[in-house]
């Protein structure tokens, strides 16, 4: 559980806001999308398309000029990492030349493995977890949500669509039941403990926590605006006002966290009957067993129920069919125990919704106007009022808001994302605070040109992957002449493609890869990390939310009780102890220097064939010789393949 | 485990290690007395209190003419001349009195929020947690080069699922956790660092350490690389601390001559405090001692073995707990003056928590079972070098000692004064969401103890 006083919340966001700007001032994000001029360039021979134009022109300006193409090796392992989080295989590099590079494109779009690899990046926005609170119920279907992101990818949902479904569904006529699974986004939400002993006042304040986190994580993650500090004051730079927050708060006032079924409504009906009867039968038993006396004929009551219990599973069609952590709508108020008992009860009224009382500097005891639910009144709706929530809790209306009215800052948001993880850098620098908090965009003209087309052409992602892709400048060299190197060292005028660091999934799953170990199993329940038979893709290791996997933990995987915009990059000395000494990275070049005995007999051609394995080349002479000399010296194959899987080069992608 | 290397929040290792007035202490050594140890029947013993309050132990007179410690302490009593004795460390009603909160409290200085509260001993140690004080000391400190930054021996207490809160780096990230070292009762001799235990046996560690060296540089390209420049230099990093935990003396209690031990006593809490002191002597800025529980005195003292005693309270400290306590606390302090480092190091002895100075707990068949429950209003805090000043005592306590009368201070204060002591002045960080945070906003340094 995760407590944070209004005041510090007050105080993080006056600090995040610093001096900078004032609340009536529109940040540039806020603004409609217009088509852009492509700007105009002297090396017209370089833009392969828009995207080139525009950064091209920049670095004009800057007397620079990009570098050359990358080989074909290093694009085609460059693009296997970035679509799919997979390396090619020795095999596909050689076969590979730079004029099938469309065609390659549009095939690792069309693998499988392209969904598991940007639900990923979805699901540290997500905070996904596959574990949820010891108090709630259901707590193992997780996984539905994962599989329905990898799945959403793979189909390449239309974006505006995928948010709209993750946050309601269920209120969608055209999607069936199966597509509940979406609401995972919300059904996951951390949950704090209520301690229904201690009084309203507190419990309050525990509820109005959560209902911060669902708006902080819904502004964040589809907005890029931090609608959380507007809990307790007007946010102090950007047009969000405290009546804002709680309009939306109250959405999700009206929704409580409930295990949804994946049949349709008639058929679940009797369903959950028989489960509550069931789970009634159950607390019987338990009961029973605890009695004191024993009752004499207590091996034959408690026979007579697990009978019961049987006979309803067994009377009740499709009584084990899958839940998905989702939500249901239900208003959710926080009320003094009745007849005189101390401590709080939490009235959850089934299907009705409600409206918020402003909470004076977010304090729930100390309420002020009531505030109806609507969305933001910075993107209004044709009318020039703000869109009403009127149908239920508001789930659809406040979705279909995000990708209408808020367009502009939810498309920017998204292609900004998708950017960022395609040249490891964003176009703006703070991919979840586009407010005037946040960075300015380093190519303005750019975002909006690609925000602005990705709207036309559907919300797709897979077109955006393309327009990216096909640049000359995702094509370009890391390797930078040493002038291009001195003025734009970092890449911050894309004049050469930055060395990427393979994130902890990648790095797993390549080593699993190397070997030729790994099972390529899609979907489904979750993996243990730690065990030594799990050879899965790292996606399917078992996400705890509390307690995250040490070689997660150690490599930059997000926290998951809190939206992560981007993770960090470190180097640590514990992530090399980690490659050098830990059982993983030494069975896998036990596994390694296996195979290699298998397929190769002499020192010279193990050396070669661990490096197409490893690195889908040949090894250099000089490279080749320390490795002969060093099986010569060290008679141990798996130390040598070791020292591979620990190299630099294997953790980089060109 | 604590190799520090990476910089975050605002400050920079430099701005970090700028220097206090006097000269900071290089290391800590905290000495956590697991279980709740009882200020009364040691460092504050009332010889006038009422009956049903008072200690069964007799007070002595010590080397310091106004500290008067608890008969079962005479070693301790020798080396007197070198303690200030805090007395009125209290937690304001503000954590949970029990011991999950008072780890959490007194480990970080935070007061322990409401999920302390709600969930008890049951409350996880989580990633957003405030941080140890050791891990924050490890993050600011310039990084040992071949060791941990933060070691913690010999266990990681407590056994899960109840590991206790505030141990860890959290908020810090885990790049500042500690290192455990463990080793138990059955083998006092034996401390192992079971996460440096080489996963291979064979082949010469120092051979694919040049190898790797050779391949990386064979790319020069990478090599040239910012980034792929650290990562080399932490491989270089790991590899010396996966060697050292074999070849360095650090590690190594065989190196120490047998009067040493005896001095310290051959119990694993006394083997403890000896490679603390090789630790210090190594260079590792922050060292903690949990107190390993004796499981074999479980029914005898109605406890886990260890500090709480909440039946036959002073049969047990006067023969068990107090006797090895003693030996191998008096041993480190004189042993540190003697190698001349006691100036350098401040050893800190501290505790979850008091003892009830009211004799009787339910757990034990109420005064009877002479035990004694847990107290949070109150407890003592024992500090010796890094530049404190010995033979003082800090703060008054009522007639019995259940409450500070005079100078009332709260863990923030204890460890803003190690902080203190350390040198460490700029608390600034940045958290995992990107917030600035302050590391320990609220306490004082008790500079007066200086």
């Amino acid at each position: 559980m995760k407590l944070r006083t209004p005041i510090a919340i007050g105080l993080a966001c006056a600090v995040l806001s610093g001096a900078i700007g004032l609340a009536d001032d529109r940040p540039w994000s806020f603004e409609p999308l217009q088509p852009q001029a492509v700007p105009g360039v002297s090396n017209e021979d370089w833009p392969k398309n828009r995207i080139d134009s525009f950064l091209l022109a920049r670095m004009e300006e800057a007397g620079l000029s990009p570098s050359p193409q990358a080989d074909a090796r290093t694009l085609l392992r460059r693009l296997h990492f970035t679509l799919t989080g997979l390396p090619p295989t020795s095999e596909e590099v050689a076969s590979f030349s730079i004029e099938h590079l469309p065609e390659t494109i549009d095939a690792l779009l069309d693998s499988p493995h392209y969904g598991e690899r940007w639900a990923r990046h979805w699901l540290d926005l997500a905070r996904y977890t596959d574990t949820t609170a010891s108090w709630l119920k259901s707590t193992s279907d997780a996984f539905r949500y994962r599989d329905w992101v990898v799945t959403a990818m793979n189909d390449d949902l239309p974006y505006d669509e995928f948010v709209i479904r993750q946050l309601a569904t269920d209120l969608l006529p055209e999607t069936p039941p199966k597509d509940n699974a979406a609401l995972g986004f919300l059904g996951l939400s951390p949950t704090y403990w209520k301690e229904l002993q201690l009084p309203p006042e507190i419990i309050k304040t525990t509820v109005a926590d959560e209902w911060e986190e669902r708006v902080d994580a819904l502004g964040r993650t589809f907005l890029g605006i931090t609608l959380g500090c507007a809990r307790c004051h007007d946010h102090k730079s950007d047009p969000v006002t405290m009546q804002d927050y709680y309009a939306i708060a109250g959405v999700f006032a009206s929704v409580r966290i409930a295990d949804r079924p994946t049949i349709p409504e008639a058929e679940w009906k009797p369903i959950a009957k028989a489960r509550a009867e069931v789970a009634k039968l159950e607390e019987q038993q338990k009961a029973l067993k605890k009695k004191k006396p024993v009752p004499e004929d207590l091996d034959a009551q408690l026979a007579t129920i697990t009978k019961n219990i049987e006979d309803i599973k067994s009377s009740t069609p499709h009584y084990n069919v899958a839940t998905v952590n989702g939500v249901e709508e239900a208003a959710l108020f926080v009320k003094k125990k009745t007849d005189g008992k101390h401590g709080t009860m939490l009235d959850y009224q089934s299907g009705m919704s409600r409206d918020l009382a402003l909470h004076k500097r977010g304090d729930p005891n100390d309420t002020g106007e009531v505030v109806t639910r609507r969305f933001l009144s910075a993107f209004p709706a044709e009318t020039g009022e703000p869109r009403p929530f009127r149908k239920g809790s508001g789930r659809l209306e406040l979705a279909q808001a995000l990708v209408e009215e808020g367009a502009p800052l939810s498309a920017r948001v998204i292609v900004n994302r998708i950017w960022r993880h395609h040249f490891g850098r964003g176009l703006v620098g703070t991919p979840s605070e586009f407010g005037s908090a946040g960075e300015p965009p380093t190519h303005p003209e750019l975002l909006d040109d690609l925000a602005f087309r990705f709207i036309e052409n559907g919300w797709s992602l897979k077109w955006l992957h393309r327009e990216i892709l096909s640049s000359a400048t995702w094509q370009q060299s890391s390797l930078a002449s040493a002038e291009t190197e001195a003025k734009d060292p970092d890449g911050a005028l894309y004049s050469h493609h930055p060395r990427q660091r393979l994130d902890v999934e990648a790095w797993r799953d390549s080593m699993l890869a190397a070997t030729g170990e790994i099972d390529l199993t899609l979907g489904g329940e979750p993996g243990d990390l730690e065990s030594a038979s799990f050879l899965r893709r790292t996606l399917y290791g078992k996400i705890h939310r509390r307690d995250i996997n040490k070689m997660l933990r150690l490599h930059d995987f997000p926290d998951p009780t809190a939206h992560s915009p981007a993770r960090p990059e470190t180097s640590t000395p514990l992530q090399q102890l980690f490659s050098l000494n830990s059982p993983f990275v030494m069975a896998r070049a036990e596994a390694l220097a296996k195979s290699l005995e298998a397929e190769a007999d002499e020192p010279s051609e193990r050396v070669q064939l661990a490096y197409r394995k490893l690195f889908q080349r040949d090894p250099t002479p000089r490279e080749q010789e320390l490795g002969v000399s060093f099986l010569r010296d060290n008679a141990d194959l798996g130390h040598y393949t070791h020292v591979l899987l620990t190299s630099n080069e294997f953790l980089y992608v060109d | 485990m604590g190799l520090a290397g990476f910089r975050f929040g605002t400050s920079s290792l430099e701005a970090a290690s700028a220097p206090v007035p006097g000269s900071p202490a290089k290391t800590t050594i905290l000495f956590f007395l697991c279980g709740g140890s009882s200020h009364v029947d040691m460092w504050d013993v009332k010889p006038d209190a009422p009956s049903e309050y008072r200690s069964h132990f007799r007070t002595i007179p010590t080397a310091a003419p106004e500290i008067h410690l608890c008969e079962h302490l005479p070693m301790t009593a020798r080396v007197a001349d070198k303690l200030a004795i805090v007395r009125t460390v209290t937690d304001r009603g503000l954590a949970t009195g029990d011991h999950h909160a008072g780890y959490y409290y007194n480990l970080t200085g935070h007061v322990p929020d409401q999920s302390f509260k709600t969930q008890g001993n049951d409350r996880r140690p989580e990633p957003d947690d405030w941080p140890f004080m050791g891990s924050v000391v490890g993050s600011r400190r310039a990084p040992h080069p071949e060791l941990p930054q933060v070691i913690s021996l010999p266990h990681k207490p407590s056994r899960p699922p109840y590991t206790r809160p505030g141990q860890f780096a959290g908020k810090l990230g885990p790049l500042h956790d500690p290192l455990y070292l463990l080793g138990d009762h059955a083998e006092p001799m034996k401390i192992s660092a079971p996460s440096l235990r080489l996963q291979t046996s064979t082949g010469r560690l120092e051979d694919r350490k040049e190898l790797l060296r050779a391949l990386n540089e064979a790319r020069t390209d990478l090599d040239r690389n910012p980034i792929v420049k650290d990562v080399s230099a932490y491989q270089d990093q790991a590899f010396s601390l996966l060697s050292s935990a074999t070849t360095t003396s650090a590690f190594d209690l065989s190196e120490e001559s047998d009067a040493t031990l005896d001095r310290y006593g051959r119990t694993i809490n006394g083997s403890s405090l000896v490679m603390a002191r090789r630790l210090a002597e190594a260079g590792v800025p922050f060292i903690t001692v949990f107190w390993r529980e004796n499981t074999s005195l479980k029914s005898k003292c109605r406890s886990a073995g260890g500090w709480d005693t909440h039946g036959n309270n002073f049969n047990c400290l006067a023969d068990y707990l107090l006797p090895e306590f003693d030996r191998a606390y008096s041993a480190l302090i004189e042993d540190l003056s003697d190698r001349g480092m006691l100036d350098e190091t401040l050893v800190m002895v501290s505790s979850e928590m008091g003892r009830n100075p009211k004799i009787g707990d339910r757990r034990s068949g109420g005064v009877a079972g002479a035990g004694r429950d847990h107290w949070t209003a109150c407890q003592s805090v024992v500090l010796a070098g890094g530049g404190i000043e010995g033979g003082q005592t800090y703060g008054k306590t009522d007639k019995v000692g259940a409450y500070p009368e005079e100078k009332a201070v709260g863990p923030e204060d204890i460890t803003k004064t190690v902080y203190h002591a350390m040198g460490i002045t700029d608390l600034d960080a940045v958290d995992r969401g990107g917030r600035p945070i302050n590391l320990l906003a609220e306490g004082r340094a008790l500079t007066e103890l200086f």
